[in-house]
């Protein structure tokens, strides 16, 4: 059984398709959210529903770390911390993903009511 | 002719064994789907020692047999789907773009496993099964290697 150039081609390509198809996979698996969890100095301060659009204001003085949530999406728009790293996290949807603000100690973190698992379990045979 | 039936007659009983012996070991892992692909690799060595004919009428027999003595209706019609689209796919490699033995042989592994999550989709309407195919695709390949050698060996004996 010799292995010509062909064949190893052919492996790769499976190879490559594993991989491709894995990342999708994982991607794909992702539940979008469906409310973001506000914590304020490690404490859950409040929970917003990602159906209805709004903008929140983190604080009511001094400090300013205001989010959008807009079509199931999550966003920091505006936000007075040094380095404003928060609003280039950019938006977020999907269940776990966070937005965090080091300075002030503010995490937004997206959840997912339902469990992951649940739309997998089919029986094939 | 009367020695060619007793040929495909012992190969046929030997994948109904081969059959048998995979459905009473649990080898799934948890991932419906996933076995070794004994019988197949039965139907792999027979495309290449006797025609694609006997092999294919051998592959539709073997299937509807388990699937009768120790399967369901529907395990037939997932094996048939499987078992089809993996002999075509085989056949078209071996002849048209003529790849080793292993190669048609992991292709086939794929193959068999893409066959039946398409149809489970179908019967099941659900799209969310396709999740399955990157866990498959990995055991297809494994599996197929696996029955490639075994292939590879089986025709060197019965030449």
């Amino acid at each position: 059984m010799t292995l010509k150039k062909r064949d190893l081609l052919f492996i790769l390509v499976i190879i490559i398709l594993i991989i491709a198809v894995n990342i999708v996979v994982i991607f794909a698996l992702k539940k979008d959210a469906d409310y973001v969890e506000l914590s304020v100095d490690g404490e859950i301060v409040d929970t917003y529903s990602l159906l209805e659009d709004r903008t929140v204001k983190v604080f009511e003085k001094d400090k300013i770390n205001n989010f959008e949530i807009k079509g199931g999406t999550v966003r920091m728009t505006e936000a007075d911390c040094p380095d404003g790293t928060c609003i280039r996290q950019g938006t977020i949807s999907k269940h776990n993903e966070t937005i965090v603000c080091l300075p002030h100690r503010v995490v937004i973190r997206a959840v997912s009511t339902g469990d992951t698992k649940d739309s997998l379990d089919t029986l094939v045979k | 002719m009367k020695k060619n039936v007793a040929f495909l007659g012992v190969f046929l009983s030997l994948a109904l064994i081969f059959s048998y012996v995979e459905s009473l070991v649990p080898f799934a892992f948890g991932v419906p789907g996933m076995k070794l692909g004994l019988a197949n690799s039965l139907v792999l060595a027979l495309i290449y020692v006797r025609t694609k004919k006997e092999a294919f009428l051998i592959n539709v027999a073997r299937i509807l047999l388990s699937g009768i003595l120790f399967g369901n209706p529907f395990s037939i019609i997932y094996s048939m789907a499987g078992g089809v689209l993996s002999f075509v796919v085989m056949i078209f490699l071996k002849e048209k773009v003529k790849l080793n033995i292993l190669c048609v042989s992991i292709a086939g592994a794929i193959f068999h496993n893409l066959g039946q999550i398409l149809v489970a989709m179908a019967v099941l309407r659900t799209g969310s099964l396709i999740y399955y195919m990157s866990l498959l695709l990995i055991s297809g390949l494994i599996t197929g290697t696996l029955m490639g050698i075994i292939s590879n060996e089986l025709i060197k004996r019965i030449k």
